[in-house]
């Protein structure tokens, strides 16, 4: 498969709408022609609830809903498709792991959590803090980064799991997950990771990551909003308890007691989000059709020029890795004077997309002394004209509110 | 598009960073986040006789909010709960509504273009968060 990167941009319609910089694939990506197809066909010829009913009608429903477990499966490389958990997004993907895994946590369990991690990883443990008394250790950040050095003193035998991102939301950084995963299995802890990012930029292998959970968004990865995954390993979703009840659940329910259904129908109480997965399923059936080795040296050349013509500009401070050692696509800076959102405004006035703020990670931006940071995402959708479009932008801004 | 959101009097406004400083003392501080953009002010008052007799603030935040503490701090001395109130009610008639063009305050006018960007209305009513937080201290 060789790259083009225009041949790839005209598969999005919304580049047909106008001039559009679109900059802000960490907080959704768009979406090819072929998922928006998708999304209406099943629509149109499959609507009906799933695990239900005979007529066909309902059996196509079944079968596309199942169809993108067993694709998202493959994709993730996950060992059986009854691992795969389909939620409305990557945040209640880890809120069904909080909640039920843990609701096993006897007192005295100690769960770590790091300041560099998004609301959804960081707040669902708070909570479960409150309910439970689980005691959470923070992992701190140094000069941007998730200070692992600290891990091995974090963890000890109270540590039951290990809940980190993949890959940061605000700086793009890598998390070196090899390494928390050796530390988590000397102390017999499982590892969590938040998967948001990565799922944006290429295949993830969750056998070879060696980890327990792993928590996804269909929106970031090029699907649809609405649906989302969390991937367990066997073992664990057969011994943790439902999180939500109601239909599809249940094995038999009387007025006296209920049983309840395995996994992962166990964790789908309700109608699930069947066109969205229909959509997933075409977003997967996209991504695999792509060469990623490609799209991430075409990301890492875009990332290169962005990261020089920041270094420019005087005032500009990076989060994080400031070259492109461990890093992917994702880039936050503050400037001396100018807040993020007024530069952000400008930007817009050039077409430029780009999220402004604290990008649900306050405790980082606390650990930077950041009040907020511009951010430029790119999917394999970004051109050369993108980046210069930003930085066009980025000067003008400058030049009116500096 | 935000056509004409930092023309030149919202700029100067913000860059005037009229009342800002804070004072280790003062009768009633609020503390205000937007949690939207986590941008934060920091409001100070001194009451004299039911009425404002000083404004300090301490504003992390965008342009637009900037210029709008600095806006009350011109023009909220004076005034008790009831008279800031009304101004504020006057400023949302302008920035939310779109209903008018103008205030009470003459700086009022220059948000008017915050109208058609609803993710800013609240960059411009923080700072009147905070002050009738403050005030409600009393």
């Amino acid at each position: 498969m060789s790259f083009d990167a225009a041949a790839i941009r005209r598969e999005f319609p919304v580049f047909d709408n106008g001039p559009l910089h679109y900059l802000d694939h960490a907080s959704s990506s768009q979406v090819p022609a072929a998922v928006i197809e998708a999304l209406a066909a099943h629509d149109r010829t499959a609507r009906a609830n799933v695990h239900r009913s005979v007529y066909d009608l309902a059996e196509r429903a079944t079968a596309a809903y199942e169809g993108a477990r067993a694709n998202l499966a493959r994709w993730i490389n996950a060992p059986s498709i009854t691992e795969v958990v389909f939620t409305g997004g990557c945040t209640s993907a880890i809120n069904l792991v909080a909640h039920s895994y843990g609701s096993l946590l006897e007192a005295g369990s100690e769960i770590v959590i790091s300041e560099l991690d998004h609301h959804a990883n960081i707040v669902p443990w708070q909570m479960l803090h409150d309910r439970r008394g689980i005691r959470l250790k923070v992992l701190p950040v140094r000069n941007g980064l998730l200070d692992l050095d600290a891990l091995e003193s974090l963890v000890d035998q109270h540590t039951r799991l290990i809940a980190l991102t993949h890959i940061s939301n605000v700086t793009g950084a890598v998390t070196d997950v090899a390494r928390v995963v050796a530390i988590a299995r000397k102390a017999g802890a499982l590892v969590l990771l938040d998967g948001a990012q990565a799922m944006g930029h290429g295949p993830v292998d969750v056998q070879k990551l060696g980890i327990d959970f792993y928590a996804g968004s269909g929106h970031k990865m090029y699907g649809p909003t609405g649906i989302g995954f969390l991937w367990a390993k066997g073992a664990l979703l057969e011994e943790m308890p439902p999180f939500m009840g109601g239909g599809e659940m249940i094995r038999r329910v009387t007025m006296e007691a209920t049983t309840y259904a395995p996994p992962p129908a166990r964790f789908e109480a309700g109608t699930p989000p069947i066109t969205q997965a229909a959509g997933l399923n075409a977003a997967i059936d996209w991504m695999r059709a792509q060469d990623w080795d490609a799209i991430g040296a075409h990301e890492r050349r875009l990332t290169e020029k962005l990261l020089a013509g920041l270094g420019e500009i005087d005032g500009i401070r990076i989060a994080g890795p400031e070259g492109l050692q461990g890093r992917i696509a994702v880039v936050s800076f503050a400037h001396d004077i100018i807040h993020a959102h007024d530069i952000c405004e400008v930007l817009n006035e050039h077409h430029v997309a780009v999220r402004g703020g604290h990008h649900c990670a306050q405790p980082l931006l606390d650990a930077l002394d950041e009040t907020a940071l511009t951010r430029v995402s790119l999917g394999a959708y970004a051109t050369e004209e993108d980046i210069d479009a930003f930085l066009d932008g980025l000067r003008n801004a400058i030049r009116r509110l500096g | 598009m935000s056509d004409g959101l930092y023309h030149d009097s919202i700029v100067a406004l913000a860059r005037s960073r009229d009342g800002s400083g804070l004072a280790d003392t003062a009768d009633a501080e609020a503390i205000v986040d937007n949690p939207l953009c986590g941008d934060r002010i920091t409001l100070q008052l001194d009451m004299a006789d039911g009425r404002i007799s000083a404004i300090r603030h301490k504003v992390r935040g965008c342009a637009l909010c900037e210029a709008s503490a600095a806006m009350i701090a011109r023009h909220a001395v004076g005034l008790n709960r009831g008279e800031c109130s009304e101004a504020r009610s006057a400023l949302e008639r302008i920035v939310r509504a779109g209903d008018a063009n103008d205030g009470p305050w003459p700086e009022m006018a220059a948000f008017a273009p915050v109208h058609s960007r609803k993710s800013r209305h609240d960059c411009v009513f923080l700072p009147f968060d905070a002050l009738d937080e403050a005030l409600g201290k009393f």
